[in-house]
């Protein structure tokens, strides 16, 4: 904590930003100052991303300003951000992988010079990396870095262009806890010699134990700030959300009934990263996969769905054998809930309904045509399931949301009473309700007899909604517990637990 | 770039007719600008170019009957190369997938008749004829296919190199093998001339209107109830999404392969039909460039058979008519350009809009 | 000077023949790595050959070689303006350009030709010395100077993408397009670049086939060598070394099947040996040569553009 009001605070007055007819960011106001770490909280789609876009050039405002110091930034481009001081790291680390962290230092940096001067860089993030202790190495290949790694590079690159205002958007999202509080630690550091940063983060411990100032939003509008020691948990919890999703949170049920019959069970599985996975879940658990991206997580939920050939093992569906047969899978009744539902999940240029029945594989039709009343039955009980807006069979489901997306995915998934329901990151970049409705969902499925696995890298989410935990760390399960004996130390130390 | 990964717009922009009346103005607009910088370049004024075409394609029933002779063909691999494009396989070698099932026509049904064409009831040779050619022109898509299926080797690019090695093979099956016309004062690379009783019937004396128009209608009447059935919403599916087909199920390399043999197919079979139906003799320049200018229908008609059908008559007119304008004294290649260009205007009027949210 | 040796002959007449298609696939290999498939290389190459022509009959063999690239060029930008600005689908645009490119240069030509025009080949020029080196001498030393453009293309290619900045924003285009936008890379205006350069020397290489090599225009002149280059883009895995190599082991093909071909039969059928460098490449894509190390965004401008 060292003295407000030097040269290099950041000013946000009035901030205003439109898209389409929604505004993400209505009137904020914040002042961030040097030496003090500053936490802008949130949950999805409160607006926090698109402030961290506009003060670090990318996107200009609508109305209000923006002024570091006495440079006013105006959304020109990241370059003329970064001339004024500021550094950005965001959510999902961008450092291009097939280049070094020092030619990705020197992309895009603020000079009109033609040739590069890679050995200034060089010289920068070595300097830096000694100063974070991060060991950064400027001639490594990103590629070849773990996430954790290419993380600590992107905080030192950003440094390296003499940031004064570092902008941390979501830095913990892919850590273990341990990662993440090294991390922190690190910036508090950083903060103590006189850098300002701003941590955007809906992660409330992090907020507690490092943000010398809070700012809240919801809906793109601040409803608190507080400085030091002004808030609480629930506090925070309140202005996030409001006060109905927040109640509806705490309401949850467990689930407490007792398991059935195992529907899914992994025996000896290896394919990729993965070695001698051993999994069952039996119908009414949920069962929450926690670990570090990156871990075997992909190959776990490919598998399950029979996409991925293993190299050994077998997977199997109330006692039938899918291995690598997804049609087989598919019949068995496994609904897939992929991390990426753009790209995996949804055909954004067919319509609602063709999504709708992708996994049909009869009652469709016949050598005559599609049979569309039969079709648009289906089609309307699958928006229906959790509510998808606009309610419009024709509509082109690129034009959804991504919270309207997210619950058509789940609507044509649970169709049909599935066996086994696999969800990779089922909320990301999604907004509270949505969230909140999708986790309902699944701890219904859950209740009416389907076994549910779930992958997640939000170990809160995890612990919310599991009724047991599962750990995988370098390819192998290091923990597997009932929820109510878990608790974060030790799915910590699982999660780093070298394979033996 | 692996195979299973790229997705085409084009398979896609097929569904919706949305987008008509962008379509028709960008469409009308490039044509005409067309010819302004034709006549700014070169003089020749854009009014007598148009006269010119319209006369040699639709000025009396002859040049009708000659346009829709021309269209066949070109319909029928259009629809093919539409089919393969909405699962997401782009293919461009019909020209070699043309001749080869014309070549494997003629060498089966060499076997079955006499040099008269005697031996056999004609209908026989003819239905034998088609099925040969098909086969043979999906042979020709084998290597292409296995290429993808195995090396991730797009097809546009493997189908495109056949079809160079392609024309090398036909002129020497055509000078140097028994292929060759027995006449022995040919010179040029050509094959035996088929048998007059085996030429495809006329319809319209003295017209060229010939009874493999017939067999085209009838193919691609049949692909389009095909396509709306739930086999065909699959095909949709592949080209949208080859990822999640794969998890509702679908095999998506065998697939992909199948879409690739059955257009190639498509190719074959035009190329007996324009064998028995118009050249009635093999030579190298039996396909005219319909292999690719029926991938540029396909796209014309965003993959639908019946617009590709209407594309393909728009086309086959501007190659009728480009004849006349040959008579006329310009040079016939201004066409290429004007079909190139309502490509590309076609390819404006469809191009994704960035997303909503 | 001494006889050449068999080998030495198909070395120096590959060389010669591979600057045409070598041009345009190290063009081809600047647009692609920024993640632009540019399919129109062919017509690209007929208008360079055309505009060449045209250029050289009226000014002169430099003064056409210019016209060439420049038209080259330019048509390089307008597939950069439809596919990167406008958002166009590159497969579509491509492939029309190829068709509707040939088409146009012929017009072109036969508009304003009716009997081709006389333009001088570019002799051989003997370097004294080095020339006379066994095997390097009549490979490199020994012919027209237009020759040396391509591995003066190919190294300037080399040391741009590695050394220079522009160079680094064409890689960050093209194996991370979206990361390079959030550091502030103007992605689109690299690969607008990326394409006109590819353009230019897809021109060039026509241009000098037809000027400097051959000495005319006619309708197949380029034959197949723009589709050729982009499947010998992919042989080389995207690198500019490699690819001169995959190309002047092509034209040695070439030569070698020419020299059968005058020296008066061989087992073979000279048709058969036409088939050549297109059987060579589809056996080496199926031995499996890397479309894993494509620039990542190559194929996937749709993609980017609706997610």
């Amino acid at each position: 904590m060292t003295e407000a009001g030097t040269s290099m605070t950041l000013e946000l007055a009035g901030l205003v930003k439109r898209f389409g007819g929604v505004t993400a960011v209505d009137e904020v106001d914040a002042t961030i100052h040097r030496g003090q770490l500053h936490a802008i909280v949130g949950e999805n789609g409160a607006g926090k991303s698109t402030i961290v876009n506009m003060v670090a050039g990318l996107v200009a405002p609508d109305a209000g300003s923006i002024t570091c110091g006495d440079i006013s930034i105006d959304g020109s481009g990241r370059r003329q951000a970064a001339a004024a001081g500021i550094g950005v790291v965001h959510q999902h680390p961008s450092l291009i992988d097939r280049m070094t962290v020092a030619e990705n230092a020197e992309l895009g940096r603020p000079t009109s010079r033609f040739r590069t001067d890679l050995n200034s860089a060089r010289s920068a993030i070595s300097t830096w990396s000694e100063r974070t202790s991060f060991a950064v190495d400027p001639d490594a290949a990103v590629g070849a870095m773990s996430i954790g790694e290419r993380q600590r590079a992107e905080i030192v690159v950003a440094l390296s262009w003499g940031a004064q205002v570092l902008l941390l958007d979501e830095p913990t999202a892919v850590l273990s806890p341990f990662e993440a509080d090294a991390l922190l630690d690190v910036v508090t550091d950083l903060v103590a010699n006189g850098l300002a940063v701003v941590l955007v983060t809906h992660k409330l411990r992090e907020v507690e134990r490092y943000a010398d100032e809070v700012t809240v939003l919801r809906s793109g509008r601040v409803t608190a700030t507080a400085s030091r020691g002004g808030f609480s948990r629930s506090s925070l919890v309140t202005a996030m959300v409001g006060d109905d999703v927040a109640a509806r949170i705490r309401r949850r049920p467990k689930i407490d009934t007792e398991p059935g019959p195992v529907r899914l069970e992994l025996r000896g599985v290896e394919v990729g990263r993965l070695r001698g996975i051993d999994l069952c879940v039996r119908g009414g658990e949920i069962v929450g996969v926690a670990g570090v991206a990156g871990n075997g997580q992909r190959e776990l939920v490919d598998s399950t769905a029979g996409l991925r050939h293993p190299t050994a093992g077998v997977v199997l569906v109330d006692d039938v054998d899918v291995t690598s047969r997804p049609a087989d899978a598919v019949a068995a009744g496994v609904a897939v809930i992929p991390d990426d539902r753009d790209l995996d999940a949804l055909a954004l240029q067919l319509p609602v309904w063709s999504n709708a029945i992708v996994k049909r594989r009869t009652g469709i039709g016949s050598w005559r045509g599609l049979d569309r009343s039969a079709i648009d039955l289906f089609t309307d009980a699958v928006i229906a399931r959790l509510g998808v807006r606009p309610a419009r069979r024709d509509a082109l489901v690129r034009t959804l949301s991504g919270g309207n997306r997210q619950r058509l995915v789940i609507g044509r998934e649970l169709a049909g009473s599935p066996s086994v329901i696999v969800a990779a990151e089922p909320t990301r970049g999604l907004d509270p309700i949505s969230a909140a409705a999708v986790l309902d969902a699944l701890m219904q499925a859950a209740a009416a007899g389907s076994g549910v696995l779930v992958v997640a890298s939000d170990l809160d989410e995890l612990l919310e909604i599991s009724t047991r935990i599962v750990v995988l760390a370098s390819g192998r399960i290091t923990l597997d517990i009932d929820a109510v004996d878990a608790d974060r130390a030790t799915i910590g130390a699982a999660m780093m637990a070298a394979a033996s | 770039m692996t195979i299973t990964d790229t997705r085409t717009d084009i398979a896609v922009s097929a569904g919706r007719a949305r987008r008509h009346s962008s379509l028709i103005i960008a469409t009308t607009g490039a044509v005409a600008m067309t010819l302004l910088a034709t006549w700014i370049a070169t003089g020749l004024e854009p009014w007598s170019v148009v006269r010119s075409l319209l006369e040699g394609a639709v000025g009396d029933r002859d040049a009708i009957a000659e346009t829709i002779v021309r269209a066949a063909p070109l319909a029928l691999v259009g629809v093919g190369a539409a089919v393969a494009i909405r699962g997401g396989v782009v293919n461009v070698g019909g020209d070699g997938q043309m001749i080869m099932g014309a070549v494997a026509a003629v060498v089966v049904v060499g076997w079955i008749v006499d040099g008269d064409g005697a031996g056999a009831p004609t209908m026989l040779v003819w239905a034998i004829a088609l099925v040969v050619g098909a086969l043979g022109g999906a042979a020709w898509a084998v290597v292409p296919a296995a290429l993808a299926a195995k090396r991730d080797v797009p097809e546009i690019l493997s189908t495109l190199l056949v079809n160079f090695a392609t024309v090398g093979l036909v002129t020497w099956l055509l000078t140097k093998t028994f292929l060759q016309d027995p006449d022995p004062l040919v010179i040029t690379a050509q094959g035996e001339s088929v048998a007059d009783r085996l030429e495809f019937t006329l319809l319209l004396e003295p017209t060229r209107l010939h009874l493999g128009v017939a067999v085209v209608v009838v193919a691609v009447v049949m692909t389009a109830c095909w396509l709306r059935t739930p086999r065909g919403f699959r095909l949709d599916l592949l080209g949208a999404n080859p990822s999640l087909a794969a998890q509702a199920g679908m095999s998506v390399v065998r697939d992909r392969a199948m879409l690739l043999l059955v257009s190639a197919g498509f190719a074959g079979l035009a190329g007996v039909i324009q064998l028995f139906g118009i050249s009635h003799r093999l030579t190298p320049g039996l396909t005219g460039g319909v292999g690719y200018t029926g991938v540029l229908v396909a796209v014309l008609g965003r993959s639908r058979p019946l617009a590709t059908t209407v594309a393909a008559l728009g086309f086959a007119m501007l190659a009728t008519g480009s004849e006349q304008l040959e008579r006329d004294g310009a040079p016939r290649e201004i066409v290429l350009v004007l079909q190139a260009v309502l490509v590309i205007a076609t390819a404006i009027a469809i191009r994704p809009r960035p997303a909503a949210a | 000077m001494a006889d050449l040796s068999f080998v030495e002959s198909v070395l120096a007449g590959g060389f010669r023949l591979a600057v045409p298609l070598g041009l345009a696939a190290i063009g081809e290999l600047v647009s692609e790595r920024a993640g632009v498939l540019n399919l129109g290389v062919e017509g690209t190459m007929a208008m360079g050959a055309a505009g060449g022509v045209i250029g050289a009959a009226t000014m002169g063999t430099i003064p056409g070689l210019l016209v060439g690239a420049s038209v080259g060029a330019l048509l390089g930008a307008l597939f950069g303006f439809l596919v990167v600005v406008i958002g166009a689908d590159e497969v579509i645009c491509g492939f029309a350009l190829a068709l509707g490119g040939s088409g146009l240069a012929i017009f072109l030509y036969r508009s304003l030709y009716d009997q081709a025009p006389r333009i001088d080949v570019v002799q051989a020029v003997e370097i004294p010395v080095l020339s006379d080196l066994p095997l390097v001498g009549p490979v490199l030393f020994d012919q027209p100077l237009v020759v040396w453009m391509l591995p003066v293309a190919v190294a300037a290619v080399a040391w741009i993408l590695t050394r220079s900045r522009p160079g680094l924003s064409v890689r960050a285009a093209g194996d991370g397009p979206n990361e390079a936008r959030a550091r502030g890379v103007d992605v689109d205006r690299s690969r607008l670049g990326a394409t006109i350069i590819g353009g230019a020397l897809a021109g060039l290489g026509g241009a000098v086939l037809c000027v400097a090599l051959v000495g005319e225009f006619s309708d197949r002149i380029i034959g197949g060598r723009g589709f050729l280059a982009l499947a010998l883009v992919i042989v080389a895995r995207w690198r500019p070394w490699p690819l001169l190599a995959v190309v002047v082991a092509i034209g040695s093909l070439q030569a070698l099947q020419l020299r059968v071909q005058a020296g008066g039969g061989s087992a073979v059928p000279v048709e058969l040996l036409q088939m050549l460098p297109f059987v060579a490449t589809i056996v080496v894509l199926a031995i499996g040569l890397g479309s894993g190390s494509a620039p990542r965004s190559l194929g996937r401008l749709g993609q980017e553009r609706t997610q």
